[in-house]
C-alpha cells in the first residue's frame, strides 16, 4: 500500500504537523528506516540522546512513535509515511527489529481478543430494563415536543421567524435532558433557519416539522415496529451506537471484501469533529459509512485515508437501511483494483433510486451514487453537478470550489463517472473515476 | 398545492383548518378515518406531503451544449518533477518562488504539463506570485487545466487568452508585461505593434512603455525614438509635465545609441568641453594629464550648455539637488555621463577607461556633502552601467569603490570577477552580495568556498541565515551535495544544528535537488 501525499495531508492534525512532517521527509532524516509484509518502520534523530522511533501498520493504518508529541499522527509518523509514499522503492524488507514486533503483536493480540472476547454486555435482562427505562424519558420528551409542534401550528408557522435563538436551545436542552439528542438536533436545525431569507425559511421549516413530527410518532409507536425498526428510531432519537458491542456482537452483519473509501468529509459542530467515511466494495458493491470523531482533545479512533483501498471486514450497525459501520478486521491494505461497481445511469435514476430509499427510511440522508457520465459545470455563479442527460444538481453549499476546479482540470468539458452523495436535495461530488483510477476531490 | 398547504401552516390552524381538498387523493385517502386534532391533522398531513413533494421534485433539467472533449496536446509530467512539485509546495514563499521559475521552465523546455490533480494548486500558488511565472504557470496547465483557469476566481491574474487579445484587450499591467517580452525577443514586431496604437494611447500609458523599452534598448527602436522625438515630443512651449518626461526618456535612450542624429549632435557639443590644454576656458578645471571637462558654470551658460537647450533638447529638469551638486550645469553633465556609453568618453581620454574613471571620480569632480567628500558623478556611472550593461566599467567600479557601494555593480560583472571580489573581499557573509550573482549557478570552488565560510561563521550570525539558504538555493553549483552533506553531518554534533538544518540545509538541499532533477530528465 502506498500513500499519496494527499491522503497524508487528510489525516494530519493540522497544516502545521504535516509541514513539520514534511520537512523530515528526506531520506536523509532517517537513520534506518524498512518494511515488512505488515509494517513500516524508521529511527529518526531527534532532540534528545536516543532516536524516535516510529512505525505504522499498514494493514490496519495505525502509528506509533517514541517522540514525546501529543499530536496523533506526530510529525515523524507523517515524514515516515511520506517517505514510504515518494520512496517506497528504498524500504527494503527485513526482518522486523524487536521493538517493532512486539508493537505489531500485541496490536494483534488485542484485535484477536477484540474479535474472540466474549460479550461483557450487561445480561440481557438488564440491559432490557435501561432500554425501557430511557425508553420512557424519551417518549416523555417526545410527547412534550409534540405538544410544541402542535402550539406552533396552532398559532401559525410565521411565529418561528419572532423567535430568538434561546427560545430554541431551551426547547433543544429538554430534549437532552430527556435523553432524545437526536431530537435536539432537529429542534436545533429548525433554529439555525435563515430567517430573514425571505420565503426558503417557510418551505425549509415545513419540511423539517413534517419529518419531526413523522419521528415522533415513530417513537410514540415504538412497541409496534420490528426490532430493526426499533433500533433504527432508538438511533434516530440519539441512541449512541456502541461500535464495541456491534464488533462484540457475533450476530452483527459482517461483510468481507475490498473497500475504496469513495470519499470523506468532517463536518465540526460543539467542538466535535465528525469525519463521514464512505466505502463501496469491490464484490459486494454494498455502500458504507464509517464515522470517526475526534474533539480538541482527542483524536481519530482509526485512521481511514480517503482514495485508499481496504482489504477487511466492516461490521454493519442494525437498521432498517444499514449503512452506517465500523471496520472489524483489515487484513490488508488492499492494491488497487479494478472496480466493477454498479454505476447509476442519470440524476433520474438516481432520484427514483432514493425515493426508494426514502420509501424504506423516511429520515434516511446523504445517499451515495456512482454516476454514471458526469461533470462539475458552472452556470450563472452556481456550480452543479451535470448528468449526460441535461439534469442538474446544484452542489452543498459551501462545497470548496477547489474541488470543483480540480475536477475541471482532471476531466476537462468530457463526462465520467464520479462518486457523488446526495443530500437534502444537493450533491457533494466525492470523486472521479477515469482510466481505471479514483481520483479523490 | 404546496403554496396553499403552506399558507395555511404559517397562519396556523387557529385561524384557518386545513381543508383535506387541497391534498391529493392518494393523501386525503391516508388521512380519512383519522380521530385528530386539526393540529395533529395538519402534521400529519404535512408529513405526507412532504414525502409526496420529494418524491416528485425532479431534478432540475437545463439542456447545456455539449462541448466536445478537450484533448491534451501536452504528454503528463512523469512522477519525478510532480514530486520536486510537491517539495517546492511546501519550501515556503520566497524559495517556492524562485524554484518555481526553473521548474515551470523545466517542464516547458520538456513540453509536459503538470498532473490535472496539481493543476488548481499550481494555479493557487502562482497566483500569488510574479506575472512571469502566472505566464509560465499558464503554458504547462495544458488544455484541460486552461479550461480548468477560465473557472477560477482569480484568472485575470493569468494571461490565460490569446496573446493578441492582451495586446487589444489586457490590463495596462499584462500589456506593458507582454510587450517587454515581445520586445526582448522581436523588437522590430514589438515597435510595430506598438506603432499600431500609438497615437491612442493614453499619455501615461506611452510613458509606461518607454520605460519599459528603456530598460532593454535595442538599436532597433531608434526609427521610432527619432520620429517622436522630433514630433510628439519635441518642446513645446506649453507641455505637459509627462510630456517633458517622456522626451527625457526619449532622449536618454537615443543618447545611447551611437547612429542616432541626437547622439551626434551631443558628441559633437560635448567634444567641445574636452579640453587637452592646461588651462580651462570657465572652470579652471584641469586634469592630471592635462585632459579636462570643462562645462561652464550655472552663471556662464553658453548657447548649448544652459536651461533651455538643456530642456528643448533633453527634457533635463533644471531643478536638481543641491546636496548632490555644486553647480546646476554639473548637474546636467551628471546627466550626460549617465546615458552616454562609455565609448564616447574613454575615446576622448586617450589613456582609455580607467583614466576616465578616475578623473571623473577624482577630485576635480568632488564636493562636500554631509561632512563627507562625494564624488559627485559616482552616482551617473553606476547608472551608466546598469543602462549600457557595461561589465568593464562595471569590473573597473567595483575595485574603485567602496565595497558597501558597489552592491548593485556586482549584478553586471562576469561570474569570475564576481566569485574573485567576493573571495577577496570575505563578503559571502551577506547575503545581499551572494544574491547578486550575475550567473545562473556558481562555480564549484565558489560553493564550497561559501559553505564552508557559512558553516564556519554560523554561531556568530545565524540570525539572517534563511536569507543565505535562499541564495545557495538559487547559486549552488550541482556537484556541490557532496560538500553540503559533509558540513552537515558536521554540523550535526553542534548546538545550533536545527538552525543550521532549518536555514542552510534543507534549502540548499531542495535546490540541487530541483537541479539535479532538471539533469538528469536531460541525460
Amino acid at each position: 500500500m502506498s500513500f499519496s501525499e494527499e491522503q497524508i495531508q487528510s489525516i494530519a492534525p493540522n497544516a502545521s504537523a504535516f509541514s513539520a512532517g514534511k520537512k523530515l521527509s528526506g531520506n536523509s532524516k532517517w537513520e534506518s528506516f524498512g518494511k515488512s509484509d505488515r509494517v513500516i518502520w524508521g529511527a529518526i534523530r531527534g532532540s534528545g540522546k536516543n532516536p524516535h522511533l516510529t512505525q505504522i501498520d499498514l494493514n490496519d493504518i495505525a502509528f506509533k512513535c517514541s517522540c514525546p508529541s501529543r499530536q496523533f499522527p506526530c510529525k515523524h509518523a507523517i515524514a515516515l509515511m511520506l517517505l514510504y509514499g515518494s520512496q517506497e522503492q528504498n524500504f527494503s524488507v527485513q526482518e522486523e527489529p524487536e521493538w517493532v514486533s512486539a508493537w505489531m503483536d500485541s496490536r494483534k493480540a488485542r484485535q484477536e481478543k477484540a474479535a474472540e472476547a466474549p460479550k461483557k454486555t450487561k445480561a440481557k435482562s438488564a440491559a432490557k430494563d435501561t432500554v425501557a427505562k430511557r425508553l420512557e424519558q424519551v417518549q416523555a420528551g417526545a410527547a412534550e415536543l409534540e405538544l410544541w409542534l402542535k402550539d406552533l401550528v396552532r398559532m401559525g408557522l410565521l411565529e418561528l421567524s419572532f423567535k430568538s435563538a434561546k427560545d430554541f436551545k431551551k426547547v433543544a436542552a429538554r430534549m437532552v435532558d430527556a435523553k432524545a439528542p437526536g431530537l435536539a438536533f432537529w429542534v436545533r436545525e429548525l433554529g439555525q433557519l435563515n430567517y430573514k431569507d425571505g420565503s426558503v425559511w417557510q418551505d425549509e421549516s415545513l419540511k423539517l416539522i413534517s419529518k419531526l413530527f413523522l419521528l415522533i410518532q415513530a417513537i410514540k409507536n415504538y412497541d409496534q415496529y420490528d426490532s430493526q425498526w426499533q433500533y433504527t428510531i432508538r438511533t434516530l432519537a440519539g441512541w449512541s451506537q456502541s461500535s464495541k458491542e456491534l464488533l462484540a456482537d457475533a450476530n452483527a452483519e459482517v461483510v468481507d471484501d475490498h473497500w475504496l473509501v469513495v470519499g470523506q468529509l468532517e463536518e465540526t459542530n460543539d467542538d466535535i469533529v465528525t469525519q463521514r467515511n464512505w466505502l463501496i466494495g469491490k464484490r459486494s458493491n454494498r455502500k458504507a459509512l464509517v464515522l470517526n470523531f475526534s474533539t480538541r482533545f482527542s483524536s481519530f479512533e482509526s485512521i481511514i485515508l480517503p482514495g485508499s483501498y481496504i482489504e477487511g471486514q466492516l461490521a454493519f450497525f442494525p437498521s432498517v437501511q444499514p449503512q452506517r459501520a465500523v471496520i472489524k478486521t483489515q487484513t490488508n491494505a488492499a492494491d488497487k483494483f479494478d472496480a466493477d461497481f454498479t454505476f447509476t445511469e442519470n440524476w433520474l435514476e438516481a432520484h427514483h433510486k432514493k425515493t426508494e430509499l426514502i420509501k424504506e427510511n423516511p429520515w434516511s440522508n446523504d445517499h451515495l451514487f456512482i454516476l454514471n457520465n458526469s461533470k462539475l459545470i458552472l452556470k450563472n455563479d452556481t456550480w452543479f453537478m451535470a448528468d449526460h442527460d441535461h439534469y442538474l444538481m446544484p452542489l452543498m453549499k459551501g462545497y470548496d470550489i477547489d474541488k470543483c476546479l480540480k475536477s475541471l482540470a482532471i476531466c476537462g468539458t468530457a463526462s465520467h463517472p464520479m462518486a457523488v452523495v446526495i443530500r437534502d436535495g444537493k450533491a457533494i461530488p466525492l470523486g472521479i473515476f477515469q482510466n481505471n483510477q479514483y481520483t479523490i476531490l | 398545492m404546496w403554496e396553499s398547504f403552506r399558507n395555511i401552516a404559517l397562519i396556523g390552524t387557529e385561524k384557518k383548518p386545513l381543508e383535506a381538498s387541497l391534498l391529493p387523493s392518494s393523501i386525503q385517502e391516508a388521512l380519512k378515518d383519522t380521530d385528530q386534532t386539526p393540529e395533529e391533522h395538519l402534521l400529519q398531513a404535512a408529513a405526507y406531503l412532504t414525502y409526496y413533494q420529494e418524491a416528485g421534485a425532479l431534478p432540475p433539467y437545463e439542456k447545456v451544449e455539449d462541448k466536445a472533449a478537450i484533448e491534451e496536446t501536452l504528454a503528463e509530467a512523469p512522477e519525478l518533477p510532480m514530486r520536486v512539485f510537491q517539495a517546492i509546495k511546501n519550501a515556503g514563499a520566497q524559495l517556492s518562488d524562485y524554484l518555481l521559475g526553473d521548474w515551470l521552465d523545466w517542464l516547458i523546455s520538456k513540453q509536459w504539463k503538470i498532473a490535472g490533480s496539481e493543476s488548481v494548486n499550481l494555479v493557487n500558488l502562482t497566483q500569488i506570485m510574479r506575472l512571469e511565472l502566472r505566464e509560465k504557470a499558464v503554458k504547462v496547465l495544458g488544455n484541460k487545466g486552461r479550461w480548468m483557469l477560465s473557472h477560477h476566481p482569480k484568472k485575470e491574474l493569468f494571461l490565460d487568452f490569446e496573446k493578441s487579445d492582451i495586446w487589444e484587450e489586457g490590463t495596462t499591467a499584462q500589456r506593458k508585461n507582454f510587450w517587454a517580452e515581445l520586445h526582448a525577443s522581436d523588437p522590430e514586431t514589438a515597435i510595430q505593434l506598438l506603432k499600431n496604437t500609438w497615437d491612442a494611447e493614453a499619455i501615461i500609458t506611452k510613458k509606461g512603455f518607454l520605460e519599459v523599452m528603456n530598460s532593454n534598448l535595442s538599436r532597433l527602436d531608434q526609427d521610432f525614438l527619432t520620429h517622436i522625438y522630433n514630433n510628439e515630443f519635441a518642446y513645446k512651449a506649453k507641455e505637459k509635465k509627462t510630456e517633458k518626461e517622456c522626451r527625457a526618456l526619449v532622449a536618454a535612450m537615443l543618447l545611447r545609441i551611437p547612429e542616432s542624429d541626437l547622439y551626434k549632435f551631443t558628441a559633437q557639443k560635448l567634444s567641445t568641453y574636452i579640453k587637452t590644454s592646461k588651462k580651462s576656458a570657465l572652470l579652471g578645471l584641469i586634469s592630471s594629464d592635462n585632459i579636462a571637462i570643462s562645462v561652464p558654470d550655472e552663471n556662464h551658460p553658453d548657447d548649448f550648455w544652459n536651461d533651455e537647450s538643456m530642456l528643448i533638447n533633453y527634457g533635463f529638469d533644471h531643478q536638481y539637488d543641491i546636496e548632490w551638486f555644486n553647480d546646476k550645469h554639473q548637474y546636467y553633465l551628471s546627466s550626460f555621463l549617465e546615458v552616454i556609453p562609455l565609448s564616447f568618453w574613454a575615446h576622448q581620454f586617450t589613456k582609455g577607461t580607467a583614466a576616465f574613471v578616475d578623473y571623473i571620480l577624482g577630485k576635480d569632480f568632488q564636493m562636500n556633502a554631509r561632512k563627507k567628500v562625494h564624488a559627485m558623478h559616482q552616482a551617473a556611472l553606476i547608472k551608466n552601467v546598469s543602462l549600457n550593461h557595461d561589465s568593464a566599467l562595471a569590473e573597473y567600479l567595483i575595485n574603485k569603490l567602496p565595497a558597501d557601494q558597489n552592491v548593485s555593480l556586482l549584478s553586471y560583472v562576469s561570474q569570475d570577477a564576481f566569485e574573485t571580489y567576493v573571495k577577496e573581499k570575505k563578503l559571502w557573509t551577506s547575503h545581499n552580495i551572494l544574491e547578486q550573482t550575475p550567473g545562473r549557478t556558481w562555480s564549484l570552488p565558489f560553493s564550497n568556498y561559501v559553505l564552508k565560510g557559512l558553516f564556519e561563521s554560523y554561531g556568530q550570525q545565524y540570525h539572517s541565515m534563511h536569507y543565505h539558504g535562499q541564495a545557495l538555493c538559487k547559486y549552488l553549483h550541482i556537484d556541490s551535495g557532496d560538500e553540503l552533506r559533509r558540513l552537515n553531518e558536521k554540523a550535526q554534533s553542534v548546538t545550533y544544528y536545527k538552525s543550521w538544518e532549518k536555514n542552510v540545509f534543507t534549502p540548499a538541499k531542495l535546490g540541487l535537488t530541483l537541479k539535479k532533477a532538471i539533469a538528469s530528465s536531460n541525460e
